[in-house]
Order: C-alpha cells, then sequence, then structure tokens
C-alpha cells in the first residue's frame, strides 16, 4: 500500500488534523475560560468530567475577534490538507466536516450530559459561533479545492492536444485505393491489399 | 457503492495453521470468543480480547482481509459512538465498538478459513440431521455467488447509464431497488435449477449416507480446543472475581 492510498483514508487524515490541532493549541497554550463557577455544579459530576470539557471547549470555542482570529488561523491551514489529498472538493469538505464536527459533538453531548445547566443557558450563543466557525471551514476548503482543480485543469487540455497530435501522427491511406485510416491496419478492408510491406512506395501516410 | 467488503467474509484457500484445523474447532473458536466478548464490558478487558485474536489473524494469513471487515464496519461505529455518547457515555460506546469488533473478527476469522464442504460435514458428526446440515452449507456456500452477481448486476446497470454511485442515504437507499430486483429473481432461479439438480441426484433417497471425504479432530485440534477453553474459564473467573481484580482493568474513560 502506497503513502498515498494510506494518507486518503478518513481515519488517518482525521488523525493527523487532529493531531495537528492539539500540538499547535497546546504550542500556543490557548485557553478558552469556561464560566462553569457561576452555575450550580451537578451532583453526579466528577472533577474529571470537568476538565475534560474545559480541555475540549479550548478547541473550538472563542470569545473575542482575537480569540476568533487565532482560531482562523489554526483551523484553517488544518482544514487544507483534505483539499491537498484529494482532487475532489465534496471528499475534501466532507472530511473537513467530519474533523470539526467530533470535537463539537463531544463537547455539547459532554455539557449536556454533565453540566446542563451550563448547557442550558449558554447553548444557543455558543451554537452560533460554532456555526460561524464551521461554515467558514467548509467554505474555505470548497473554495481553495475549486481554485485548485481549476488550476490543475490546464493539465488535461495539454494532454488532449497530444492525443490529437498522435491521432493525426497514426493516421494511413492504402496506396491502391486511397481509402483512409484511423489507423495503421495490415490489411485494407476495400481492395484486401497487404499494408505490411515495408516498401516506401506501397505505403502512404497522410500526415 | 461496492460490494468488496463481502470478500472480507469469503473463504479463501491458504496453507496455514487455522486453515488445517478442524471446522468444529473453528466454529467453537467463534462461540467462545463471542460469550467472552459478551461477559465484559470494561475497555480494557475487551481490548485484551482483541488483542488475543490478532497473533491467530497473523498466523492464519487473513490480516488483510480482517482490516476490510472492520473497515466495513465504520458506520455502525459511528452510529453507536453518536448514539451512545448522547445517552450513555462516551466509554461505553468505545467498549460496544470493542465488543463488535472482536464477535466480527471471531466469525470473519471463522468464514475465512471454513470450506462450506467440510462446514456441511462438521455439522453433520454433530449429529445435526444432513438436511439441515446441507442447507446450511448452501446457504453458507452461495453468499460469495451471490455477491458476485449483486456486483455483475452493480455493473450492469451502470453500464446502463444508472448512477448507482450517488450519495446521500435516501438516493443509497433508492439506489438499492435496481439492484436488488433483479437479484432476488436471479436467487429465486437458481433455487429452482438447484432443487432440481438436487432432485435428479436423488437427493434424501437414502438416509444412511456415506462421504467421499471425511474429517478428523486430530492433536493440534484437541491442544487449540483445550486453549480455548482454559481462555474461557479464565475470562469466567475474572468475571465472577471482578470487584478482587487490578484496577487497571476496571478503567474506563470519565465521560
Amino acid at each position: 500500500m502506497s503513502i498515498l492510498k494510506v494518507l486518503k483514508i478518513r481515519f488517518v487524515i482525521f488523525l493527523i488534523q487532529i493531531s495537528i490541532l492539539i500540538l499547535t493549541i497546546n504550542l500556543f497554550d490557548y485557553k478558552y475560560y469556561l464560566n462553569l463557577l457561576f452555575f450550580p455544579k451537578p451532583s453526579n459530576t466528577t472533577e474529571e468530567q470537568i476538565v475534560i470539557i474545559k480541555w475540549l471547549a479550548n478547541y473550538i470555542l472563542y470569545k473575542d475577534w482575537n480569540d476568533l482570529f487565532f482560531m482562523y488561523t489554526i483551523w484553517l491551514p488544518i482544514s487544507i490538507i483534505p483539499v491537498l489529498i484529494y482532487n475532489n472538493y465534496k471528499r475534501a469538505y466532507s472530511m473537513n466536516f467530519l474533523t470539526f464536527f467530533f470535537p463539537n459533538f463531544f463537547l455539547y453531548a459532554f455539557l449536556g450530559n454533565y453540566y446542563r445547566p451550563y448547557f442550558n443557558a449558554n447553548f444557543l450563543n455558543l451554537f452560533i459561533k460554532t456555526i460561524i466557525l464551521g461554515i467558514t471551514i467548509i467554505l474555505f476548503s470548497i473554495g481553495l479545492s475549486l481554485a485548485l482543480k481549476a488550476i490543475r485543469r490546464s493539465k488535461p487540455e495539454l494532454q488532449r492536444d497530444d492525443l490529437h497530435m498522435m491521432a493525426e501522427l497514426i493516421r494511413s491511406k492504402c496506396p491502391q485505393c486511397g481509402t483512409e485510416f484511423e489507423s495503421r491496419p495490415k490489411i485494407c478492408y476495400n481492395c484486401n491489399t497487404d499494408l505490411t510491406i515495408k516498401s516506401g512506395d506501397k505505403f502512404i501516410d497522410t500526415v | 457503492m461496492s460490494l468488496e467488503f463481502l470478500n472480507a467474509f469469503k473463504f479463501m484457500k491458504k496453507d496455514s495453521f487455522l486453515h488445517n484445523l478442524d471446522p468444529r474447532t473453528k466454529l467453537v473458536f467463534a462461540v467462545i470468543y463471542t460469550i467472552s466478548a459478551l461477559l465484559f464490558k470494561q475497555i480494557i478487558l475487551l481490548l485484551l480480547i482483541l488483542l488475543s485474536l490478532i497473533p491467530l489473524i497473523l498466523v492464519g494469513k487473513l490480516f488483510k482481509q480482517w482490516i476490510k471487515s472492520i473497515r466495513s464496519l465504520a458506520f455502525l461505529m459511528l452510529f453507536i459512538i453518536i448514539l451512545n455518547t448522547l445517552f450513555l457515555s462516551l466509554s461505553f460506546a468505545i467498549a460496544m465498538i470493542i465488543r463488535i469488533c472482536v464477535m466480527v473478527s471471531a466469525f470473519s476469522i471463522f468464514f475465512l478459513t471454513v470450506d462450506p464442504n467440510d462446514l456441511a460435514l462438521s455439522l453433520i458428526s454433530m449429529r445435526i440431521p444432513f438436511e439441515i446440515a446441507f442447507a446450511f452449507s448452501l446457504a453458507f456456500r452461495f453468499v460469495p455467488t451471490i455477491a458476485i452477481e449483486a456486483q455483475n448486476i452493480l455493473d450492469a446497470q451502470q453500464s446502463r447509464g444508472y448512477e448507482m454511485q450517488k450519495k446521500g442515504l435516501i438516493s443509497q437507499i433508492k439506489n438499492l431497488f435496481p439492484l436488488l430486483i433483479p437479484l432476488i429473481i436471479c436467487s429465486i432461479r437458481r433455487a429452482f435449477n438447484v432443487a432440481e439438480a438436487l432432485e435428479s441426484r436423488a437427493f434424501g433417497s437414502n438416509k444412511e449416507r456415506t462421504y467421499y471425504y471425511t474429517i478428523k479432530y486430530t492433536l493440534k485440534d484437541w491442544l487449540f480446543t483445550i486453549y480455548l477453553l482454559c481462555f474461557l474459564i479464565l475470562l469466567i473467573i475474572v468475571r465472577i472475581n471482578f470487584t478482587i481484580m487490578p484496577e487497571i482493568l476496571k478503567w474506563g474513560l470519565p465521560v
């Protein structure tokens, strides 16, 4: 299995994207302050669960414009990876959607399960922010994929010209009856002349 | 849409330790691994059970097919993660995924290494009436044939310009109709042919049957069965005394 084939596996791309996300967020030491103290802690919620919720919030939530800019500078370069690996914009944006969906899904599911008061009070506010970030990532990946496709399109056109040239080169004509062929046949279907005899005057090339 | 994943359950003749085992041993193996997966809902224990399968998969030269069978579960895994995280917990979701992987792997190994003809013989040797054993082995035998036929129908419909590759759940369900109707008709037609062939060979006229090939429970089959039984007994002991087991075995995600 070649490296490109392995890279095209969705799970592998997902792991690469998430690993880069975790590395960069930790490198820049970005922290989103989740105001959980203002809400009563549910009796069955443990400290570990709160730590996980706060950890997940660092990867997707933002407070002000600076945070939003930071989030874009982290998420948008990450969303380029599937665009470069897949030639198809649908696959690229669906992959980015998947990578963006899972941290968000887990954050909201854990908030809903383990910190219901905060979830009830802030869900709409947080969700609008998530939607804005998500739509930007998807639009960015679609736009970039289409742009790359447009750049790559020039290459097949060149190949098509080459094919036309080759077709012209192999076109031939029977020296006996003058029937034209799109190939180099062994025998003329019209007059049964053997066209394989390599004498210059027997086989006429049209090109 | 591709039916390539069905190859992950198709018998392939190979010369390996697993392939040379008696089909009854492999049936015991699949059943014991399924039971052991159902005994626990702790991630570490289920993971250990799954890991214990990997040497067997490598010995049987089945790694690629096993990966295919696991990959075919991707949609189901996604479904389990989403539903369990929403309504129960992520830890439970991961445990369930590993449990399903163990069960699918065990039966995948069974189907990949058991010749359908040997399966019928093994069932008969287990005192199952010949008719039932034959019906079972015939059904088992026809799975790859039907898969190939389904792929042919798929290709034929695509060559007629039908868009089978359309994405989306509803489109995928709609796409199944031009595949299923010819497939069902072909299967019924084949069933009639098989029935006529069986009748022409006087199937069921003699109660006492003799067989050209016979299967034997050899020493390595006994050894492997003993290993499997020891493995199951060990797991039952762990299950019964679970409260006094090391904390690492009880580990789970806090969410």
